[in-house]
């Protein structure tokens, strides 16, 4: 026996049931799951972005010991030439290349000035032209100058001038 | 028609019951296993992963410098480079090893060879290349763009003084290791101030040991060793290496050692030994274990006639006899039943305590031995430093070798030998050390070689003179410096004008099994000057002699050059021309 299609007012099914998406979805749970989507992607931006920021950092952190190894090389490389330089058959070779022999008779001259009393062995550092101060030079104070200047007038007027 | 549908329908249902059984044991499984492998045994596969992802790669450390006291470096740390390719990454030898060979200045086919070695993962061009030689290499890489080339960095010590003080530096070894050793010398003695402490870098890395930059990492950095400041003057040393080796020359020698040192303080201001050896690294040259040792520290001697300053000095400091007093030398003398006689078999007759330093008689030395007795005598022996280490700062320190009473192998007749340096071994720091306490006023320094230990320029330890005992009383050291001058004045080979010079030479025999050599001596003198205020105690002995074997025509010339230059470099005046020859 057929029956009657079950009729529901519209107004009834609104105020009943709720709105629906074409999905079937209802507009809260879309706004919950959009909101998550939003949440989501703005931590998973903020993860990639601390990843990229951390690998370039690594890599800065590579290169920069990559550099420092470098620097080490090439100034301990500069360290040992200039050892070699300084060291006494360099000197050595390179007095006799200019000329210079080595002394086998000492003989003292007795002089009158003083000589640094502080001749201990123990603490001692060869004489070294940088230590010794140089005197200063001589700068004029301004009554000096005025009298130089002076000097010049008279000089110039006696002159004829 | 019915009934034939619910068959049909009851061996789906079957069907889709066993299907689905099926998927769900399958599952289970699947579960199982998963649950099994990640769960079960988690820990032991992480850690089998980060082995292989992990890398821990240490950076050396760069070993610290040591220099002499006014900062010239002795022995620093350089680098030296690897140069290795793996063949099987090489797609072109030939044309790779054109570009290569002037580079690594090797035989192109050589070179071909090498990189064509497709059976070997890895092969070593050239292991010891310059820092000129690996950039190039690096260009030639960057040019090639491979991989396939690898430069390995590692650390080389350089003694740019090649020989140098190299039994005082002693050496190290690296042989491309992060872990090496030190020997002999201040490299071993500091060898822990020295060393530093490595770095690591410790990361995730692909198979190519490329670091993955993203993951955990940690990076130590190596902290450089500390830097070693010598007492040592190098311009001393060099001088004092230079008159060994000419005084060895001319007088036909064996080996000798020079010491010099400030009697206040008892830095050294040189050490040197002959022969010597060039501590740069050298993988073909043959080694002899022997040289390494230091004789100055570690070889005792019998030092023959300049131990009579000792006995003359305790025979002083006790009262028993002053340096006017006098004694009656009748050329021999029986001591525990030994005969002992002067060095020229002759008889003196009265003798000052002066001449008895200036004869060299044996006979009086051992008449002050005597009348000091055996407690007295080898109390003042000891109470120079003898029969014990000095506590010099260098390793393998010899204390001597000296018998006492009370030892069961001592002898009445040692105490005659020993009052001349004979039946008695010594180092040649030890006698030098002795001389010093006269020198200063007699205080015995302590001798020492590091004046300090900094850390990038900055001093994070040094080493004040430490006051020895009072073994001789002020006055007798100067009475004692007195004698020595008056003895020195009248050697022709010593003439130093306004400068007074105290010294005194040896001439010992060698002992053999048996006895003594009859020929061989060991021939020295040691001398401080100026005597009233002296900067410097030297120390002269040179090994069998072939030309002359007396110390007085053999190591007083050596001593005499040395102390003109040493006067002139360290600016000591001239103070007494009254003395004349002094």
């Amino acid at each position: 026996m057929e029956t009657d299609p079950i009729f529901i007012p519209r107004s009834t099914i609104g105020s009943r049931i709720g709105r629906y998406s074409a999905w079937g979805l209802s507009g809260k749970t879309l706004g919950l799951l959009l909101l998550l989507l939003v949440l989501g992607s703005l931590i998973g931006s903020f993860y990639l972005n601390q990843a990229s920021q951390t690998t370039a950092a690594g890599l800065e952190i590579t290169q920069l010991t990559r550099e420092r190894e470098y620097w080490r090389q090439e100034n301990a490389h500069l360290r040992k030439r200039i050892a070699e330089r300084e060291a006494l058959p360099s000197i050595r070779a390179r007095a006799e290349e200019l000329g210079f022999v080595q002394p086998e008779v000492v003989e003292y001259l007795v002089v009158e000035s003083p000589v640094d009393p502080d001749t201990s062995a123990g603490g001692l550092t060869p004489p070294h032209p940088a230590q010794r101060d140089l005197p200063k030079p001589h700068t004029p104070g301004s009554q000096e100058w005025w009298r130089e200047l002076v000097a010049q007038f008279v000089s110039w007027m006696s002159s004829g001038h | 028609m019915i009934e034939s549908d619910w068959q049909e329908r009851g061996s789906s249902k079957t069907r889709l019951v066993v299907v689905w059984m099926v998927t769900v044991v399958g599952a289970l499984i699947l579960a199982g296993r998963l649950f099994y492998w990640q769960v079960l045994r988690h820990s032991e596969l992480q850690d089998i992963g980060q082995r292989w992802q992990l890398v821990d790669t240490p950076i050396p450390a760069l070993r610290g410098d040591i220099m002499d006291r006014h900062g010239f470096l002795l022995a620093l740390d350089e680098y030296e480079f690897e140069i290795y390719a793996t063949p099987r990454d090489i797609g072109d030898p030939e044309g790779l090893a054109t570009d290569l060979a002037p580079v690594l200045d090797m035989d192109q086919d050589t070179l071909i060879a090498l990189l064509s070695r497709t059976d070997q993962p890895s092969v070593s061009l050239v292991w010891d290349a310059p820092l000129e030689v690996a950039r190039e290499v690096e260009k030639v890489k960057e040019q090639w763009n491979t991989g396939a080339l690898g430069v390995s960095a590692a650390r080389r010590r350089a003694y740019p003084e090649k020989d140098l003080a190299c039994h005082l530096l002693g050496f190290v070894t690296y042989d491309h290791e992060i872990d090496y050793d030190a020997f002999y010398g201040v490299e071993e003695s500091y060898n822990s101030e020295l060393r530093g402490q490595a770095g690591s870098w410790g990361g995730s890395a692909e198979t190519l040991d490329l670091s993955i930059s993203i993951g955990s990492s940690s990076i130590v950095l190596p902290r450089d060793g500390q830097d070693v400041v010598l007492t040592l003057d190098r311009t001393i040393q060099r001088v004092a290496e230079d008159e060994l080796r000419r005084t060895i020359d001319e007088w036909g020698a064996e080996r000798g050692t020079i010491i010099i040192m400030d009697p206040r303080s008892g830095a050294i201001l040189a050490m040197a030994n002959y022969p010597g050896y060039d501590p740069n690294p050298a993988l073909e040259r043959p080694i002899n274990e022997d040289q390494f040792f230091n004789p100055a520290v570690s070889e005792a001697y019998e030092p023959g006639s300049v131990f009579k300053v000792i006995t003359m000095a305790a025979a002083l400091d006790t009262g028993i006899v002053g340096r006017y007093t006098t004694y009656y030398d009748q050329g021999q003398i029986f001591v525990g039943g030994h005969l002992i006689y002067n060095w020229d078999r002759k008889a003196y007759g009265t003798v000052s305590m002066t001449d008895l330093l200036g004869y060299s008689l044996n006979v009086g030395a051992a008449t002050l031995s005597t009348n000091l007795g055996p407690e007295r005598f080898y109390d003042y022996v000891q109470r120079f430093g003898f029969g014990q280490p000095t506590g010099i700062d260098l390793p393998y320190e010899s204390k001597g070798l000296m018998r006492v009473p009370g030892d069961g192998n001592w002898r009445e007749g040692d105490l005659g030998t020993n009052a001349f340096g004979q039946g008695i071994a010594v180092t040649p720091i030890q006698m030098i050390t002795a001389v010093a306490a006269v020198a200063n006023n007699g205080v015995l320094p302590k001798p020492h070689v590091v004046q300090r230990i900094e850390q990038d320029g900055q001093v994070i330890q040094e080493f004040q003179p430490q006051p020895g005992p009072q073994v001789i009383s002020p006055w007798v050291a100067e009475e004692l410096t007195e004698m020595l001058v008056e003895i020195t004045a009248g050697k022709d080979n010593l003439q130093l004008p306004g400068y007074a010079v105290a010294g005194k030479s040896g001439t010992a025999q060698i002992p053999v099994t048996g006895g003594y050599h009859p020929s061989d001596t060991i021939a020295s003198f040691v001398a401080y000057a100026p005597a009233r205020d002296p900067k410097f105690v030297v120390l002269v002995k040179i090994d069998k002699p072939t030309k002359s074997p007396w110390g007085t025509v053999v190591a007083v010339p050596a001593f005499q050059r040395i102390a003109e230059r040493l006067l002139v470099y360290l600016g000591i005046p001239p103070g007494d021309f009254g003395i004349g020859g002094t």
